[in-house]
């Protein structure tokens, strides 16, 4: 019933039913895996199997009783779902003591508690090492579920406290599926998706914008033309980023995304210099690989990507975007050009 | 003082409905005899209870899931069991079932690093003077000490001296080397070693068959491995595969399970690389990637392998300790003997960068691709320092030692070519008369007998005029500056002149110009540079000629031929920068490092 909403990952969910079956269910998870694949519907889900109180269905929550009701309004007494704040760079330490506190206290509908810990690769010292007593030895009945990109991001000492479930991306019918689903309706659109998601709805999902397209369609020409001109084309990158909104967040977010088919283009023209196929089918993006691939050989278009991937970086770690789209512009277009 | 942590359950065999404790709390060592690989601390710390000198603090070190934690527990039971103090607690007392709980009145665990601050810590002095409720001692055990702020440890300070008889402290980290100095001199320091690979499958082995399970032992063996010395990871790990796992624990489960690529699928992509292809390598590295790969493992993956091509190239194939399974060692032997190891050590460079870049990138696939592409595309390199002392002893540079070597040093096609032609005729041909009809064979000998790398330079002039009687002008085209610089300089100058005498018997004089090469232009404004800028190139220059009479770029320019390309802004004579070898100018900044394989 409920388990059907997370699509692609049956195994890990008939995983888990055994697991529960057995009674070995232990009291810490790290889920690890690309982003957008599903990794927090699948601990919400999970959280709600654990508290649901129909105890016939132990394997799947029943949606009806005030439980599952309560788990899926977000109102739960002893279902716990951190992230880190939207303007925060890092997980505050506050939030985390704030959370080990509540979690000490008995669990109020007596079937145990869950923490969802959304955000962990943004745990800094400080909030994950306070945190450590409580993921080794949690009051009885209480399940910690950590989501994080990869285990490599989180300290030793809290790897070595949980069992690490990788969550695999999915089959490219199942992102097709769900960007339908969406309300994604352009084929072709979703053709050029599959590939660039790399199994991920999520980024999918971000990336099915037009106005992302249309963008990426004047990046490829300006960087393929015989002159680059690497200031307008950072005008029109700022530009780009800054309809995003006013919110810093939502700008560095479609900086990055716009990065990302920077970088997929690249890749393709690396491959395509090294004799191997190409992955993307759209005739523009097939053009300009070519065109790059003929002017430049596989060490150039290295440092380029080595290039981006410094941008890429920067913009992480909240470097003014102006600046950096600029720089990254402007090593570009000298190296191309 | 802080809160004490919160009370733990006891060890329960019955499932559901009382919750499920993992293997790692539930086979938490209770006895000294029972701590796995940590026996040096065991047995002092026995000693110390036996006679009687046990000290008031302690301080245990050590990565984590050694067993820091439990030792502690150990200690504050041996101290305060009813029957003690004893090396060896009963385990029944209420005093000993409640510190195996976690929940005694008299041993606080203290969490430090949610409870890092100096407030906390003056709350622990207050209380610290009280007597303990019913045991012998008051024991404060501190995990995670090192996250404690500066000030709170200051403040722990006179306490952790003196302390009043009744209180004992044990701090437990995993980071000794963010612990203040005054506080280590105040503690008996323990250092809890990694634990080998063979006591914790025995101990894995252990629990398998008391959980009534079965494995197999390259499983087990592969968990051993990989817990790297942390017998908690390892129970961890066996935990997951216990409950998610089939009836039976089987290598391939591990795999699956950790994201592994299976070991003939690594060999296979190791393979494509050192073979150059990085399109089969690209290709390999696509297939995986769909089934759920962990790239950080499969880095980790090859850098095993890599090792495993140095450690073999280095001591040969009966070298013990490799990743690499046995079947694939004949293979494995001959890469290791087909390359140099500065190849596989500059192999291990790109492969640690990339695994070092994978913690904090949004991109890590294009990461992976771009270290095995880079590993594709690498050389065969040689020493610097075998270069040097082949060209010190003066021996051509096509036939230094490696053979693969000689496309990176040897000079130019067409330039071998016309160097190698007229040596047939042996160096001491006769001398011979110049004139402009024999000036392009006169020439071509000069450029033998200045050698390779300043004729390499020489050569990029327009073919040299006769100009008056016994003087012989070289041309440079406004695009060769450097090359004109580099001529230019007497003592190079003398050396063509020399040449010139040997080659046709008589004195000549060389000069060297600018100019274009059809129209014989006049110097144009990019070879000399108008007065104003003259002005503020003082300075570059200055420290030009500072950098030129630094002994260790003098040499390299006098041995390898080179040429100062650059003098950085900041440049001090100490630490001098690798000069530059007699290349074209190089576009990209970060290129010029490199120079010296000239």
């Amino acid at each position: 019933m409920s388990w059907q909403r997370v699509r692609g990952h049956e195994a890990l969910v008939r995983a888990f039913q055994r697991v529960i079956r057995r009674g070995r269910l232990a009291h810490a998870y790290l889920f690890t895996g690309p982003q957008g694949v599903g990794k927090k519907l699948f601990a919400t889900e999970l959280a709600k199997t654990l508290l649901c109180e129909v105890a016939e269905s132990r394997l799947e929550a029943c949606d009806v009783c005030p439980s599952c009701v309560q788990v899926e309004a977000g109102t739960h007494p002893d279902f716990f779902c951190v992230g880190r704040p939207e303007d925060a760079l890092e997980f505050p330490i506050d939030v985390m003591r704030d959370l080990c506190q509540r979690f000490s206290l008995k669990s109020a509908r007596g079937r145990g508690k869950v923490v969802v810990l959304d955000d962990a690769d943004d745990l800094n010292e400080e909030s994950a090492n306070c945190f450590l007593k409580t993921l080794e030895e949690p009051p009885p009945r209480s399940v910690l579920i950590l989501i994080g990109s990869s285990p490599d991001r989180q300290l030793p000492t809290i790897v070595s406290r949980c069992q690490v479930v990788n969550f695999a991306p999915l089959p490219s019918a199942d992102v097709a599926d769900l960007l339908r689903a969406g309300g994604v309706e352009d084929n072709a659109l979703i053709e050029l998706l599959l590939p660039l998601s790399e199994g991920s709805p999520g980024v999918a999902r971000a990336l099915s914008e037009p106005a992302l397209w249309e963008f990426r369609s004047a990046l490829l020409e300006g960087l393929t033309a015989a002159h680059v001109d690497s200031v307008e084309l950072s005008r029109q990158w700022t530009r780009f980023v800054e309809e995003a909104g006013k919110e810093s967040a939502a700008q560095r977010r479609r900086a990055s995304l716009c990065l990302g088919l920077l970088l997929s283009f690249l890749q393709d023209a690396l491959r395509l210099s090294l004799g191997a196929a190409p992955r993307l089918i759209d005739p523009l993006q097939q053009q300009a690989v070519r065109a790059l691939a003929e002017r430049l050989d596989a060490d150039r278009i290295l440092a380029l990507m080595e290039r981006c991937l410094e941008a890429d970086f920067h913009i992480d770690r909240r470097v003014q975007l102006v600046l950096v789209l600029e720089a990254l512009m402007d090593a570009l277009g000298q190296r191309i050009g | 003082m802080a809160k004490q942590k919160a009370p733990l359950a006891v060890p329960a065999e019955t499932p559901a409905p009382e919750g499920y404790t993992v293997l790692a709390r539930r086979y938490r060592p209770q006895h000294f005899a029972e701590l796995v690989g940590q026996e040096h601390v065991a047995r002092a710390l026995e000693n110390a209870l036996k006679s009687n000198r046990v000290a008031h603090a302690y301080l245990f070190t050590g990565a984590r899931g050694v067993g820091k934690t439990s030792t502690a527990r150990i200690l504050a039971k041996a101290l305060n069991c009813e029957h003690g103090p004893t090396t060896q607690p009963c385990d029944e007392c209420a005093i000993c079932k409640s510190i195996a709980s976690g929940e005694d009145v008299d041993v606080l665990e203290i969490d430090g690093a949610s409870n890092n601050g100096v407030e906390r810590v003056r709350e622990l002095r207050a209380n610290v003077q009280y007597r303990p409720s019913r045991a012998r001692y008051k024991i404060y055990i501190i995990d995670e000490v090192h996250m404690l702020t500066v000030a709170a440890f200051n403040a722990l300070l006179k306490t952790l001296e003196e302390p009043p008889p009744h209180v004992k402290f044990i701090f437990a980290t995993t980071e000794v080397q963010k612990i203040p100095i005054t506080i280590l001199s105040r503690c008996q320091r323990f250092d809890f070693a990694g634990i080998g690979t063979a006591p914790i499958k025995d101990r894995l082995r252990e629990i398998v068959q008391n959980e009534g399970m079965q494995a197999d032992d390259e499983a087990l063996d592969m968990i051993a491995r990989r817990a790297g010395g942390s017998m908690r990871d390892a129970q961890s790990l066996l935990d997951q595969l216990l409950a998610f796992g089939s009836d039976r624990l089987t290598a391939d489960q591990v795999h699956a399970l950790l994201g592994t690529a299976g070991d003939d699928r690594v060999v296979e992509l190791a393979t494509a690389v050192l073979e150059h292809d990085a399109k089969r390598a690209l290709d390999l590295l696509a297939a995986l990637a769909g089934r759920s790969l962990q790239l950080g493992e499969l880095l980790d993956q090859l850098m095993a392998y890599w090792r495993d091509l140095m450690v073999v190239r280095c001591t040969g194939a009966e070298a013990p300790d490799l990743s690499v399974p046995s079947r694939h060692r004949e293979s494995l032997l001959k890469q290791a003997n087909a390359l140099g190891l500065e190849t596989i050590l500059a192999g291990l460079d790109i492969l640690n960068g990339a695994r070092a870049r994978l913690r904090n990138s949004n991109h890590g696939r294009l990461l992976v691709e771009m270290a095995l592409v880079r590993l594709a595309r690498l050389e065969d390199l040689i020493p610097v320092s075998q270069l040097v002392q082949s060209l010190a002893q003066g021996i051509s540079a096509g036939t230094v030692p490696a053979p693969s070597a000689a496309r990176m040093v040897a000079p130019p096609e067409g330039l071998k070519k016309k160097l190698t032609a007229p040596g047939e005729n042996g160096t001491h041909a006769q001398p011979l008369a110049l004139t402009s009809d024999s000036l392009p064979e006169v020439w071509q000998r000069v450029l033998i007998s200045v050698g390779p790398l300043f004729a390499s330079q020489l050569d990029k002039c327009n073919v040299p005029a006769i100009f008056g009687p016994n003087t012989l002008v070289i041309r440079f085209a406004a695009g060769y500056d450097k090359e004109r610089e580099f001529c230019q300089a007497p003592d190079r100058l003398k050396k063509v002149e020399e040449a010139l005498q040997k080659t046709t018997g008589r004195p000549w004089t060389v000069r060297v110009e600018a100019g274009g090469s059809a129209a014989n232009a006049a110097p144009t404004a990019s070879v000399v540079p108008p007065r104003e800028a003259e002005n503020s190139l003082v300075r570059a220059r200055r420290q030009r000629e500072e950098a030129e009479n630094e002994p260790l770029i003098k040499r390299a320019l006098e041995v390898l031929g080179a040429q100062l390309v650059r003098v950085d802004e900041g440049f001090n004579t100490a630490p001098a920068p690798a000069p530059v070898a007699n290349r074209p100018p190089i576009p990209a900044p970060e290129e010029v490092g490199d120079g010296e394989e000239a």
